[in-house]
């Protein structure tokens, strides 16, 4: 049978509807596949798939949101360089209180008192507080025979603290320049004959007298910048307090020449 | 925040005031000073304070005698107490810890370190 003929014209459309349907199911199980990778991508994003012209306003807003969140993450850093500024500001304004109220206290208990006794106790209050010296002594020089001699220790005998001659080291450099002399050593190995600072004690432009330290206490690791404007003000007026506490204790009897100072100080007896 | 008290106990007037200087700096934190152990132990019975800061070496009584004695009384058991000494050894240190003592300071005295321990042990 040809395809002129009523049968082959009937096969010829079988044919083709054949064909047509064989399309169509491959489209059909094309998009079913489609439809389950798209609803496996969808609960694997737990997230709706968007139309397009929505898709492109949310990428607009996606860059403007990450625009932002640079912004942001600028500024927190910025914030961060900020706040470690600002700690170590703070760190500085803590240590210049701690030096202030250091160098208020000291200064204010120098002047509290003009009892000769109290005077000395004050610096030794000072060494062994605020500095941390743990043997040290405080000496007066003798004018008349140039010597400094001690009148008051701490953690070392006072006897055992020898008599230094003024134009002799290590008491030549401290008369000449009229600074304390420190050495930075903070060992626990001491000698009474070199003291590892020695401050004058000054009335004025006139040193007359001397704070030596021989070790600090064992805790004490290192001198700090407190400590070095502790001595200047021992020295700057520690030798005023004793000068004016001496004046004053002659005005009621007390001792009227250094050497009787010296000697009365020497009869109240230290701390060794 | 309540206002806390600190009773300061220590001789010297030069560290009183430099301790008095240094906790005053602590926000609700009044200071009151005595001059030695027994002096602190007449204060503590007129009023309630939230810590002791105590010196070891003192006449008429000593830091170590006040801690046993605050230790021994009940109604003072909770308070922390704070021991200054020129002693940083390790027995100096274990004996007032073993007295009750809660914290150790060692000269020479600086008010960060007396703030820190002080804010330390009030919880602040």
């Amino acid at each position: 049978m040809d395809s002129g003929s009523p049968g082959g014209t009937l096969r010829s459309y079988l044919k083709r509807g054949e064909d047509f349907i064989d399309e169509i199911l491959r489209h059909n199980e094309f998009l079913r596949l489609r439809v389950v990778q798209l609803e496996s991508q969808l609960f694997m994003d737990n997230t709706p798939v968007p139309p397009p012209a929505a898709a492109s306003e949310l990428r607009v807003v996606f860059e403007q949101l990450h625009k932002e969140h640079d912004q942001i993450q600028r500024r927190f850093d910025n914030v961060a360089v900020e706040t470690e500024a600002h700690k170590e500001r703070y760190a500085q304004i803590e240590e210049e209180n701690d030096r202030l109220v250091n160098l208020f206290v000291a200064g204010h208990q120098l002047y509290s008192t003009l009892e000769l006794s109290d005077a000395v106790q004050i610096i030794v209050e000072i060494l062994l507080n605020f500095v941390g010296a743990g043997r040290f002594a405080i000496l007066i020089l003798d004018e008349p025979s140039g010597e400094l001699q001690a009148i008051e220790s701490y953690g070392v005998d006072r006897d055992a603290v020898p008599v230094m001659p003024k134009d002799v080291e290590p008491m030549l450099a401290c008369f000449s320049t009229g600074k304390p002399e420190v050495s930075e050593a903070v060992s626990e190995d001491w000698d009474v004959n070199q003291p590892l600072v020695c401050i004058p004690l000054k009335l004025g432009k006139e040193v007359i007298g001397a704070v030596t330290i021989y070790s600090y206490l064992e805790q004490k690791r290192e001198l700090t910048p407190i400590d070095l404007e502790l001595f200047s003000l021992l020295g700057d007026r520690g030798g005023a307090v004793l000068e004016s506490a001496r004046l004053f204790s002659s005005s009621d009897g007390g001792p009227r020449s250094v050497q009787a100072f010296i000697k009365l100080m020497k009869n109240e007896g230290g701390h060794g | 925040m309540d206002e806390l008290s600190a009773l300061i106990v220590e001789d010297s007037p030069t560290m009183r005031q430099l301790l008095v200087f240094a906790l005053s700096r602590v926000r609700g934190l009044s200071v009151a000073e005595a001059d030695d152990g027994l002096d602190a132990l007449k204060k503590l019975a007129a009023m309630a304070f939230d810590i002791i800061i105590t010196d070891i070496n003192m006449p008429i009584m000593d830091g170590l005698k006040l801690v046993k004695r605050v230790r021994s009384d009940e109604r003072y058991a909770d308070i922390p107490i704070v021991i200054i000494t020129t002693e940083g050894g390790a027995e100096d240190r274990k004996r007032a810890l073993a007295l009750g003592a809660n914290a150790y300071i060692t000269k020479p005295i600086r008010a960060p370190q007396v703030i820190k321990t002080v804010k330390e042990l009030l919880k602040i």
